[in-house]
């Protein structure tokens, strides 16, 4: 059975996490989200490890949505490692942030970036963000991931 | 000095008279020997022969003083040196020939058994003897003097030349001492620009790490207000009183201003503290990029664009420029009387060195009293009316300030407002 296309949500704004489900709901975007509050916790996710050891209830991601500026690993150190997992390495990261600066935007593409999308300050805009998103997620083919010698696809 | 002269009737030593005979043949010197009395030739050497210019044979045996025709002084010396033995020397110039010509004798006796048998003569020829010691005598005189003067000359241009030494010594030492000064000061200088650069440049990094926390940790906050408040209309309006969606409203709307704000001020900060190179900007890219950023308020205000080029090339950053030109025809969109379409004319034209671009509007315009002032940062003549920040202007003109460009207007309140900028122009590509 096809599995439906996780979106891993990583963010540490309360605000900006309701925000998005809100969005979510104005876009009728009804594929399954998942919220992680900093880069250890994505890292942990992405590993299956801890409070994410159950693959079934925590699936891993087709998309993750990754915000910068978090504490306990940033989004730049969540990119770095998953580019170096030999299984995970293809995940595709959309950098999701407030950050506009040029030099971030280069950062995260030379980190190996799929995309990189500022927050919309309407709730408007954001909604229609989502709606661009999950019409995106629904034409573009996927890469396999790999973990702990299991394949998932 | 007397000499042992070989004859037909000496007998000494063969080895020793045949050697002294052939020293006097070989000799460079003239030389004869006469006999008795008469001074009959008896012996010539080749040198004498070449100085007379006659042979042996000729000479042999004719009395010497027929050679020296009219010479009675040289014969009475001859006649002495024979009857006294005692050698004789004697010089004198011949006048006989355009040019005169010495003569020295050297005579002394040759002695045969204790008495003189004959003399021996050598004749020396000195061409202009007296006239060239007198000239050589003069030459060295003059010589001495000259050298004389001249060594004077050397010791003062030396003493001269010593001074000129010392002070140019003396100058070099200051030139060198002023030097290491200078490279003192100059390195001093170096440190302290140095020095200013890393603290300007720590102060920039703050200014620009300052301006990304407002950025990031300001605008958080503010999109938390705008979509809850959105959400509140949205999701609880059927709930609330007029009033209270009245309030939502306001907070939303506020919090969106202020957001506005904050863009325009991060612009304004960008394009004052942005570092950039001027290149050649193509204007026609720019103004086509800045009507399709414009596209949607252009159709829902339903302005006419008049657009005439040519557009030329100009010396500019483009973001910045882009940014000033949309900042001008969003404003001439904007300012406009409710209900009246804009018309907007865009244009540009040649002034020397520089492109001067119109932006045209046939808005309301501005009185000359403000014409000065739009310019400046947080400076709205129509309060908040029609949604301006009083920034956007400040970034035109800052952002052309940096390019080395002018921006200017000319209005008259109720005919519309003429929006000018002046940038260089790019120099003619070869």
């Amino acid at each position: 059975m096809k599995k439906r296309n996780t979106i891993l949500l990583a963010d540490d704004s309360e605000n900006d996490l309701t925000l998005m489900r809100a969005g979510f709901k104005m876009a009728a975007c009804s594929l399954p989200l998942q919220e992680v509050r900093n880069g250890e916790e994505a890292i942990a996710y992405l590993k299956g490890e801890g409070n994410y050891a159950d693959r079934n209830k925590f699936p891993l991601p087709t998309v993750m949505l990754l915000d910068l500026n978090m504490p306990k690993k940033n989004g730049f150190d969540v990119l770095a490692w998953v580019r170096n997992q030999p299984g995970l390495k293809r995940l595709a990261i959309i950098v999701l942030t407030a950050s506009m600066r040029s030099e971030d935007v280069d950062r995260a593409f030379d980190l190996g970036a799929t995309s990189f999308l500022v927050k919309p300050s309407d709730l408007e805009d954001l909604a229609a963000m989502i709606r661009c998103l999950c019409d995106w997620i629904q034409i573009n083919r996927f890469p396999s991931l790999v973990e702990a010698g299991h394949r998932t696809d | 000095m007397v000499a042992n002269l070989t004859s037909t009737n000496g007998s000494h030593a063969p080895d020793l008279s045949s050697l002294c005979l052939s020293i006097v043949e070989h000799a460079p010197l003239p030389m004869v020997t006469v006999e008795g009395a008469g001074h009959k030739v008896r012996y010539v050497n080749p040198a004498f022969c070449r100085l007379i210019g006659k042979t042996k044979d000729e000479l042999i045996g004719k009395p010497f003083p027929e050679m020296l025709p009219g010479n009675d002084d040289c014969v009475r010396r001859l006649d002495r040196v024979f009857r006294t033995g005692i050698s004789e020397s004697h010089t004198e110039q011949e006048h006989s020939i355009p040019h005169p010509v010495f003569w020295s004798y050297t005579m002394w006796p040759v002695i045969a058994k204790e008495r003189p048998l004959g003399v021996m003569i050598q004749v020396t020829e000195t061409a202009q003897f007296h006239e060239k010691a007198v000239a050589m005598n003069e030459a060295l005189i003059l010589g001495s003097v000259r050298q004389h003067e001249l060594t004077e000359a050397a010791g003062l241009s030396n003493a001269r030349l010593h001074e000129e030494i010392d002070e140019r010594e003396e100058v070099e030492k200051a030139l060198h001492r002023a030097q290491a000064q200078l490279t003192d000061r100059a390195g001093q200088l170096q440190g302290l620009v140095t020095e200013r650069t890393s603290e300007l440049s720590a102060t920039n990094n703050q200014l620009e790490a300052f301006v990304y926390s407002i950025a990031h940790d300001l605008r958080a906050p503010l999109r938390a207000m705008r979509g809850f408040s959105k959400m509140l209309m949205a999701d609880e309006g059927s709930t609330l009183s007029e009033a209270g969606k009245d309030y939502a409203n306001r907070i939303n709307k506020s919090a969106e201003f202020m957001d506005a704000l904050l863009c325009d001020l991060l612009t304004f900060s960008r394009v004052s503290q942005q570092r950039f190179e001027l290149t050649e900007v193509n204007l026609q890219t720019v103004v086509s990029a800045v009507l399709a950023r414009l596209q949607a308020d252009i159709q829902e205000k339903q302005a006419r664009m008049e657009i005439a080029g040519p557009w030329p090339i100009v010396l500019a950053h483009e973001p910045t420029v882009a940014q000033v030109l949309f900042n001008l025809v969003s404003n001439a969109l904007k300012f406009v009387t409710p209900g009246v379409p804009p018309v907007v004319r865009l244009r540009a034209e040649e002034q020397g060195e520089f492109i001067r671009v119109w932006v045209e509007d046939n808005g309301f315009g501005i009185s000359p009293d403000h014409q000065g002032e739009i310019f400046r940062l947080f400076t709205r003549l129509d309060g908040d009316k029609y949604g301006g920040t009083g920034i956007g202007l400040a970034i035109v003109q800052k952002g052309l300030e940096r390019m080395g460009g002018r921006v200017g207007v000319e209005s008259i309140p109720g005919q519309g407002s003429r929006f000018w900028l002046e940038l260089c122009k790019a120099p003619k590509s070869s």
